[in-house]
């Protein structure tokens, strides 16, 4: 095989340092820009890996919902900091050896490259591989149980994030034997200002 | 073969009947604007028996059972690639998950009702975890895993978090969500590396690829694989509680709702087991050699670490959830006897030992409120202190020291005598269902030549009786304090009844037995073994139902 | 579709995938803010993203890139019920509270 390719040289080398600048970062907004430029870079990747249609459902999905939910919440909060206790209490040095040995292995495992791939590489890639209309082909044709399994995912997650977020925004004078009804769909959560 | 009508879809999904049933609670809540307890619990009862209906169908199914294929378009393989299989495996599964849901809308509307809580959404939330239960039960297909994993566990962090202002709920919450996405991050990972071994994620596939040396896998494939398997048993042992991945359980089994706590550990169990059995022996049986050492390895660590632990612990809830992690353990043995009837032995411990925890958790939340005063009105108190942002007031607490079982077996004859059957069928203790599964555990470890692990499964459940006991001696030799009885619903002493003598029955009857063996007929890969019917289901099934059954009693 | 790809051996964004995951790890089990901790699963399943393209790319499957489709929606479910757990919790903490922890960080 060929060298580095320098188009994944820059990209992969840019993805490690926002990556790495995500998890150091002091500033909840620094990290948060830093996976931002992270999205970007993966989205990037995803052109140069032959994925045209995933590349701006990552731009879309990533860079735009996401991450503009998570800075709504940091400004809504904000300043705070360690609202979680550490996962694993007192043991950084262990988690730090832990996270070497899986680094290493997961590469490792990873230079092994495909195995299932084709015997003389696939250099030539048919035109219409991972755009829009073969993804939508693919999608409604073959993957129909998992695509509206996943449409029920996002209908639960939608009931779940508006019980826990909306359902303290209560009125005061409500009586306490029928709590559902002033509990009314029709209001709206306010952030605390 | 791919359903074309409702009809037949339902037959291969019993998970959209619960699905429907959530649906229309939801929308009868939306419609009506108020809750009307009755109708959104018959609701899901009816969707729940109808999908149970549908399990019952394909229990003797063996591995056959209609699926539901990838479109017409599938597989360069040649034949249609499944991506849900309604087996019996699936189906016995699916049926203790259902009893559990069932149990837990039952139980938990008195719990929600009694906090002022949403009824409906609560409702339907369990119905959408079980549904996504139901769906890991019957997954083919490494997606189905992950996408199932997903939806019932982001239905369980909602649970969770559902005591509105209660901060230890939000906190047991965010600590399950932290992990339990960690856990769905090594899921999914293990699901690309086993799609890049074999170039496959349907489950046979992979198994037809990756059996043997001969079987045509290279060394690459082989390795990938393996290392695939590796982050897949990480992601589904985080979901089961095993011991290095288990941290998150005591913190979530304590916080959270005390019937939400009673549903993971009977249904979440259930649903990791039969994922994690099809993807042991339906997808790697072909490598088993090389993993059995270090799956048998995980359960002496799981067991051991799980009954220690527990011994030490005051909290009922926390005991219970160490005693889990301990159960998961007990249960990874038969998987690894998988060839001698463990998957038979596993399917009826898990209901035994399901059953059993329903019944514990729901005497602990029929008992909620008996340490922090009964205040008719604590749950709104709760919301105004949510909403006037201070720190909110305790409301009912959920009853969870030893202290909170002081002289049950006077106050209340009836949750205390429930509670110490569920306790002694844990143990294993002889007369109840919790010692014939130990038993066909410890048969079947020792019919496939795993002796010292046997050994160490004997050792543990001695082990076990210390704390197991404990609550049962606080309940009859401890003097009540104060003179409160607690009220308890009358759905939800039917459920505990139900519970109960579901774990008679299971003692009675070796049908149970018989129909878990029958299930032990899902499409695994031993070498060499023809797709029809294992061995152990001709030859040693009849004996082998009629020593423990014939014995027990 | 972009030539450049055409002479990429699939190893290369696997092994960037293999690093991003680790540092994705390091930063859930490191970090003590939970908004951080957060991104940082969503770092994990992004390198398991870009693991199933290079796979699906390497074999000419378009498989994988369904798949990358589900787990960027299940990725979005997930982070909308964490951030509502988060804003629910910061409630529940109370203001003098948030105070307290952020006054410790100086």
């Amino acid at each position: 095989m060929s060298g580095l390719d320098p188009a994944f040289l820059i990209v992969g080398a840019l993805a490690i340092v926002t990556a790495v600048g995500m998890i150091l970062a002091k500033n909840v907004v620094h990290s948060a820009l830093f996976m931002v430029a992270h999205f970007g870079l993966t989205a990037v990747l995803y052109l140069l890996l032959s994925a045209p249609f995933l590349a701006a459902a990552q731009l879309i999905v990533y860079a735009g919902a996401i991450m503009v939910l998570v800075l709504f919440v940091v400004m809504l909060l904000g300043r705070q900091e360690a609202l979680l206790d550490e996962p694993i209490v007192g043991q950084r040095w262990l988690a730090l050896a832990a996270l070497g040995v899986l680094g290493a292995a997961l590469v490792r495992v990873a230079a092994l490259g495909v195995p299932a791939a084709p015997e003389g590489g696939t250099a030539v890639v048919p035109p219409a591989f991972g755009s829009p209309a073969a993804m939508g082909d693919a999608l409604y044709t073959q993957w129909v149980l998992p695509f509206e399994v996943v449409s029920l995912v996002l209908l639960v997650a939608m009931i779940g994030a508006v019980v826990i977020a909306h359902f303290q925004r209560r009125p005061r004078n409500e009586k306490a034997g029928n709590p559902a009804i002033a509990a009314d769909a029709t209001e709206i959560p306010s952030p605390r200002a | 073969m791919t359903p074309a009508s409702l009809p037949e879809l339902l037959v291969a999904l019993p998970a959209l009947a619960v699905v429907m049933a959530a649906l229309l609670v939801v929308l009868v809540e939306a419609l009506w604007r108020r809750t009307i307890a009755r109708l959104i619990d018959g609701i899901a009862l009816a969707g729940l028996g109808g999908a149970a209906f549908l399990e019952a169908l394909s229990l003797r199914a063996g591995d056959g059972g209609p699926a539901i294929y990838r479109g017409a378009a599938a597989a360069s393989g040649g034949a249609a690639a499944a991506l849900v299989r309604q087996d019996a495996l699936a189906a016995f599964g699916g049926l203790l998950i259902l009893v559990a849901a069932a149990f837990t809308v039952l139980v938990g509307g008195a719990y929600v009702a009694r906090r002022g809580l949403r009824q409906a959404e609560y409702t339907a939330v369990v119905l959408f975890a079980a549904a996504g239960m139901l769906l890991l039960g019957a997954a083919a297909d490494l997606i189905m895993i992950f996408l199932g994993v997903e939806a019932f566990s982001i239905a369980l962090y909602v649970l969770c978090a559902f005591r509105s202002g209660d901060r230890a709920g939000y906190e047991a919450a965010l600590k399950y969500f932290v992990l339990g996405s960690l856990a769905a991050g090594f899921l999914l990972y293990g699901t690309a590396l086993v799609y890049g071994a074999t170039g496959s994620t349907e489950l046979a596939r992979v198994g037809q690829i990756l059996s043997g040396p001969d079987g045509g896998a290279t060394a690459g494939q082989q390795t990938v694989g393996l290392a695939g398997l590796t982050l897949l048993l990480v992601g589904l042992g985080f979901k089961m509680a095993l011991v290095p991945f288990h941290h998150w359980a005591p913190d979530v089994y304590q916080g959270a709702p005390t019937p939400i706590t009673g549903f993971m550990a009977a249904a979440t169990k259930t649903a990791a087991t039969v994922a994690l059995i099809r993807v042991l022996w339906t997808a790697f049986g072909g490598l088993s050699a090389t993993w059995l050492p270090a799956v048998a390895a995980l359960a002496v660590v799981t067991m051991v670490v799980g009954n220690l632990a527990a011994i030490v612990q005051a909290d009922l809830k926390r005991m219970l959830a160490y005693s889990a992690i301990a159960q998961a353990g007990y249960v990874l043995v038969a998987l690894v006897a998988a060839a001698t009837g463990g998957v038979a032995a596993a399917l009826y411990y898990l209901l035994a030992y399901g059953l059993a925890k329903l019944g514990a958790f729901g005497v602990l939340a029929l008992l909620d409120g008996q340490g922090g005063g009964r205040a008719a009105d604590a749950a709104a108190n709760v919301a105004d202190a949510g909403a006037a942002g201070e720190r909110p007031a305790a409301g009912p607490r959920d009853a969870t020291s030893l202290a909170d079982l002081a002289g049950l077996g006077r106050t209340q004859p009836w949750l205390a005598a429930t509670m110490t059957i569920c306790l002694m069928s844990l143990v294993g203790l002889p007369p109840m269902a919790g010692f014939l599964g130990k038993w066909m555990i410890f048969q079947s470890a020792v019919d496939g030549g795993w002796m010292w692990l046997a050994i160490v499964l004997v050792l543990n459940t001695a082990l076990s009786a210390f704390y197991y006991l404990r609550p049962i001696g606080w309940m009859y030799m401890v003097e009540p304090k104060g003179d409160a009885v607690p009220e308890v619903g009358s759905g939800a002493s039917f459920a505990l009844t139900v519970a109960v003598l579901g774990l008679v029955a299971a003692l009675v009857s070796g049908g149970i037995v018989r129909v878990a063996r029958a299930a032990d007929a899902f499409d695994r890969r031993p070498p060499d073994a023809p797709a029809g019917l294992p061995p152990e289901l001709g030859t040693a099934t009849p004996a082998a139902t009629a020593t423990p059954a014939g014995t027990a009693p | 579709m972009i030539p450049l790809a055409a002479v990429l051996p699939p190893a290369q964004p696997l092994m960037l995938a293999a690093l991003l995951f680790t540092i994705g790890a390091a930063g859930v089990l490191l970090r003590r803010n939970i908004i951080i901790v957060l991104m940082s699963v969503e770092l994990m399943l992004n390198a398991v993203n870009i693991t199933l393209v290079a796979v699906s790319r390497a074999m000419l499957q378009l498989d994988g890139q369904v798949f990358v489709f589900f787990s960027l929606t299940i990725a979005a479910a997930e982070v909308a019920v964490g951030l509502a757990l988060v804003v629910a919790l910061h409630r529940s903490l109370g203001s003098s509270d948030v105070d307290d922890v952020s006054s410790l960080r100086g």
